[in-house]
């Protein structure tokens, strides 16, 4: 949530919310790490409000709300000894499956992640014009917007697949961080990202997603056990740069707004348009719009426009 | 403009000069001394298509706007192209509202008015929907005279 790369969920998917619960406490306290879920557990279960809502999962307790949305509450740790190389402490997680601790450090990531789509940005920048190093994480929110288009087309193009089947938000994350050349384009720095994935992704071993802040860590461990889960991984990838190919191709914007339909879904595409249109519908009732010698219509602020002075469309509906 | 000035009336060289300048591209046929048509393309947006308007100014009578190619198209299900008249004329002003007059340089209005029309119509066959706003229709579409091309 942090980096601003949510996504609303597609049809039946939830929304996810990871929420960690840093305690403090020594990790060394627990001996045997599952009593900390338990005790988390316990204390969620004693408070009616939760009733019915509460599920145990490998690493953390789930709350179900139905059909809206389900929170994972993860308990942690701050690890005594282990920093990284932001500072931050690194966070240690019950592990049901492996009885122990794991490795955790949601800060240290998102830093890294938004360290990504700084630099890169700023870098890029300064190879065209001279740009202050300071600049809002806002501003610079190309790389979350690439993570949110590829978020959305997975949802899209594996629709009928379970949402546990289809490559995890993490592994997708991380690639995109990793390769973002820093262009301030959505549409450049996408087709960037997916072609160098998929330069990674044509051989025949898997690729491997380490976790950038603690590199034991292996994002993509699950495709070590089921290769099938690989295969759709990399039939995304190939899918999505022909599509992006294809759109690159495309000329006319119904044309264009047919592709994206296919890429993002209808709903989203229409959105999209509508709210274009409605807000120049706006501004054209303020008498705010104009064309330039070029033939484009722009905002009468822009110099050397001629103002479109407001008209009544007429006739049928 | 000054409000003295409002309604004086343009001379056809004056509107064709304006179109000359801003938009060089049309081309333009005089008829009879009095009445022209233009000729050109608009593109309503950067990454749209060219269209390929006519422009008809006839002595008495507004502008009329006509696509020419490529032919405008009506998505499944949906009857009829919004805010059009017969013959793929389009519907830029509403009558008796004083949006156009004599007054007026058509490539101060009509033309620009003709981009957002296709804009809108893009827009329509996207959503379905027409997000340009505009009025309902007074005019009996069967009133209106069918032009022959007289310059294409």
């Amino acid at each position: 949530m942090r980096i601003g790369t949510t996504v609303k969920p597609k049809g039946e998917d939830e929304y996810d919310v990871d929420l960690v619960c840093e305690l403090k406490a020594d990790p060394s306290d627990f001996p045997n790490p599952i009593d900390l879920l338990d005790m988390v557990e316990e204390r969620l279960r004693a408070n009616q409000t939760y009733d019915g809502k509460i599920e145990r999962k490998n690493r953390c307790i789930r709350i179900n709300y139905a059909n809206e949305f389900h929170m994972d509450i993860l308990p942690a740790c701050p690890s005594p000894s282990n920093f990284d190389f932001h500072g931050e402490h690194c966070l240690k997680v019950p592990d049901c499956t492996l009885e122990d601790w794991k490795d955790s450090n949601p800060k240290g990531y998102a830093k890294w992640f938004e360290g990504k789509a700084r630099d890169a940005t700023v870098e890029f920048r300064k190879s065209i014009e001279a740009l202050p190093e300071q600049q809002a994480y806002e501003d610079l929110a190309t790389l979350p917007r690439v993570v949110q288009l590829m978020k959305r087309n997975r949802d899209v193009i594996l629709e009928d697949l379970d949402a546990k089947d289809r490559p995890i938000s993490i592994v997708l994350t991380t690639l995109a961080a990793h390769y973002y050349n820093g262009s301030p384009s959505v549409i450049d720095a996408l087709e960037y990202i997916v072609f160098n994935i998929r330069l990674h992704t044509v051989g025949t071993q898997r690729i491997k997603v380490l976790n950038p802040t603690n590199k034991e860590e292996d994002f993509s461990e699950r495709w070590a056990n089921d290769a099938k889960l690989y295969d759709t991984f990399v039939g995304w990838v190939d899918n999505l740069a022909s599509s992006l190919e294809a759109l690159r191709k495309t000329q006319g914007l119904p044309e264009i707004a047919a592709q994206l339909k296919v890429m993002f879904g209808e709903n989203v595409t229409n959105f999209v348009v509508e709210d274009h249109l409605k807000r120049l519908t706006d501004l054209r009732k303020t008498g705010s719009v104009a064309t330039t010698a070029s033939g484009i219509i722009v905002l009468t602020e822009t110099p050397k426009s001629n103002p479109i002075p407001y008209n009544t469309f007429h006739g049928n509906e | 403009m000054s409000k003295h000035f409002k309604n004086k009336k343009l001379a056809l060289g004056e509107q064709i000069q304006k179109m000359r300048s801003c938009y060089p591209h049309f081309v333009f046929k005089l008829i009879k001394r009095q009445d022209v048509v233009w000729i050109g393309q608009i593109r309503p947006s950067p990454l749209s298509i060219e269209y390929r308007v006519r422009i008809e100014h006839f002595l008495g009578t507004g502008p009329k706007v006509t696509i020419l190619s490529p032919s405008l198209r009506i998505p499944d299900g949906l009857k009829r192209l919004p805010h059009i008249y017969s013959i793929d004329r389009l519907c830029l002003y509403t009558p008796g509202k004083g949006e156009w007059h004599d007054g007026l340089y058509i490539a101060s209005t009509i033309v620009p008015w003709t981009q957002l029309w296709l804009l809108y119509y893009e827009g329509w066959l996207i959503t379905r929907k027409w997000h340009g706003d505009g009025t309902e229709p007074t005019i009996n579409n069967s009133n209106e005279p069918k032009k022959k091309d007289t310059f294409n």
